[in-house]
């Protein structure tokens, strides 16, 4: 079963733990503790889907570090009619990254290789017993990394939050603020233009293995 | 169902989505009759498998432990400092019974923030408003004399009003152009506004009154800095002494010498009643 939001588990004997609205409000009082356990719970994700945006730990970490400061400065214009503390952060996520983002595609292409200062998210992956699948599977990776950072910045960000954070089609539209169709168009196009540029990578890849 | 209609599931098939239950059978249906579904299916399926992949090689990242203390400690900060306002502004608000505002204790510290913010900004804005009508009322009250102006800058010399029988003490330099005023040393003579002339060197003994200003000088022909209508220009000013750098020369269209191109040169400005700069003349 594919895994989207996944909520708090209630079991019996244990302390409800508190949901994100809670642990902000809590926040927004002073409450320290409630803090770090929301940024606990949120940051990951939010770091993830900075780096898978931009391929770059240390823009992830900018962004997570611009997002829970802005959180702390401008929480209180959470507004929980309008959406989930998730999509909220992940919209001021996606905000922030796509003004950066703007600001380099500038300066420099995102295609280009790792830089002295980046690490390849390929090194991060646990080794298995066998060396030649490790390196095969690292490089696999990495093609899938390029390919990704090398499309459109609207189409990765769909792809991005359906295919690798596993949203459903109505909260990526949520996050991105368009209709649930567009998503599904976008995405349709950004998984065409995708297997494009792995088959220019790695070869033709059109044909299932397993 | 058609190869149209398996276009809009293939994906979800292939990530494996929640489906209706039908519409999945359906579409696995298709898949098996009709050949180029099916190839699609396994396209997208590897792509599918590809992200995968590539989540799982990511799923553990996270931002370091130095990222959390840094902003916990913002975290303090931002709510001492806001502790600290809450319990001034409660004090001030205890203190006095009546005609004070009570800050909204339970509003978020961003909100106060917010709200100072466009205080202060209204305030800079009352007061620059303030201070531009002021200039603008002083200046209708007091116009500036320039006369006064340029007698503070230094060498400065009147000249007087041109009268129709005015004619100049020297004639003028036989090259110089008709266009602009040719400013003989007896006075400015009217001229008709005309675009600039290149400035051409003439042997003009400098005006009786600059005697004090030492040995003879050569100086140019007046370069007409602004585009003047009929004789209004010319009705009296002032010369000033100036010091203007070399390359000055480029602007009014005259050469430049490179060897020198980094000294200054004199020249003499005539400024006219409403103090601005009428034209130029070189001196040498």
């Amino acid at each position: 079963m594919r895994a989207v939001d996944r909520a708090a588990m209630m079991m019996p004997g244990k302390p409800v733990a508190a949901s994100d609205e809670e642990l902000l409000q809590r926040m927004l009082d002073g409450d320290g503790d409630a803090f770090e356990a929301l940024y606990d719970r949120r940051q990951p994700s939010v770091y993830r889907f900075a780096l898978r945006m931009s391929g770059s730990p240390a823009f992830a970490e900018d962004i997570a570090q611009e997002v829970f400061l802005a959180l702390i400065r401008e929480g209180g214009m959470f507004d929980p009619s309008r959406g989930s503390v998730a999509a909220y952060l992940f919209g001021m996520t996606r905000h922030r990254m796509l003004r950066r983002l703007e600001r380099e595609r500038r300066m420099s292409s995102l295609t280009s290789e790792a830089t002295e200062n980046e690490v390849s998210v390929a090194d991060g992956l646990v080794a298995s017993d066998d060396p030649l699948e490790d390196a095969v599977r690292s490089e696999r990776v990495e093609w899938v990394r390029r390919a990704v950072l090398a499309l459109p910045v609207h189409y990765r960000e769909v792809v991005v939050l359906c295919s690798l954070h596993d949203f459903s089609y109505e909260t990526a539209a949520e996050i991105l603020g368009c209709p649930v169709g567009t998503v599904r168009s976008r995405l349709n196009r950004a998984r065409a233009m995708l297997a494009d540029k792995l088959r220019a990578l790695g070869g033709d890849r059109a044909t299932a293995t397993g | 169902m058609d190869c149209r209609e398996f276009n809009r599931h293939v994906q979800d098939l292939a990530d494996d989505r929640l489906m209706d239950v039908m519409v999945r059978r359906s579409a696995l249906a298709h898949a098996v009759a009709c050949r180029a579904c099916s190839a699609l299916l396994a396209g997208e399926r590897a792509v599918a498998e590809d992200l995968r992949i590539y989540a799982e090689a990511t799923e553990t990242a996270s931002a370091p432990p130095r990222l959390k203390q840094t902003l916990r400690a913002a975290f303090d900060a931002q709510h001492s400092a806001a502790s600290a306002s809450t319990t001034a502004s409660a004090t001030a608000s205890a203190k006095s019974a009546s005609g004070v505002l009570d800050f909204p204790t339970g509003d978020s510290v961003a909100l106060r923030r917010q709200w100072t913010r466009w205080t202060l900004a209204a305030a800079a804005g009352f007061i620059a408003l303030l201070a531009v009508g002021a200039i603008l009322a002083t200046r209708r009250d007091n116009p500036i004399d320039p006369r006064s102006e340029m007698a503070k800058a230094g060498a400065v010399e009147a000249i007087p009003r041109p009268t129709p029988s005015a004619s100049p003490a020297s004639p003028p330099s036989p090259s110089s152009s008709p266009s602009g005023p040719s400013m003989a040393p007896g006075g400015p003579t009217t001229a008709p506004a005309r675009k600039r002339p290149r400035a051409q060197l003439a042997s003009v003994r400098s005006n009786a009154s600059r005697g004090s200003m030492g040995d003879a000088e050569e100086t140019t022909a007046f370069i007409p800095l602004t585009y003047m209508g009929g004789g209004a220009a010319t009705d009296g000013g002032l010369i000033v002494r100036v010091e203007v750098p070399r390359t000055t020369l480029l602007s009014l269209g005259l050469p430049l010498n490179l060897e020198r191109h980094t000294s200054v040169v004199k020249a003499d400005l005539l400024v006219g009643d409403d103090g601005i700069a009428r034209a130029i003349r070189l001196v040498e």
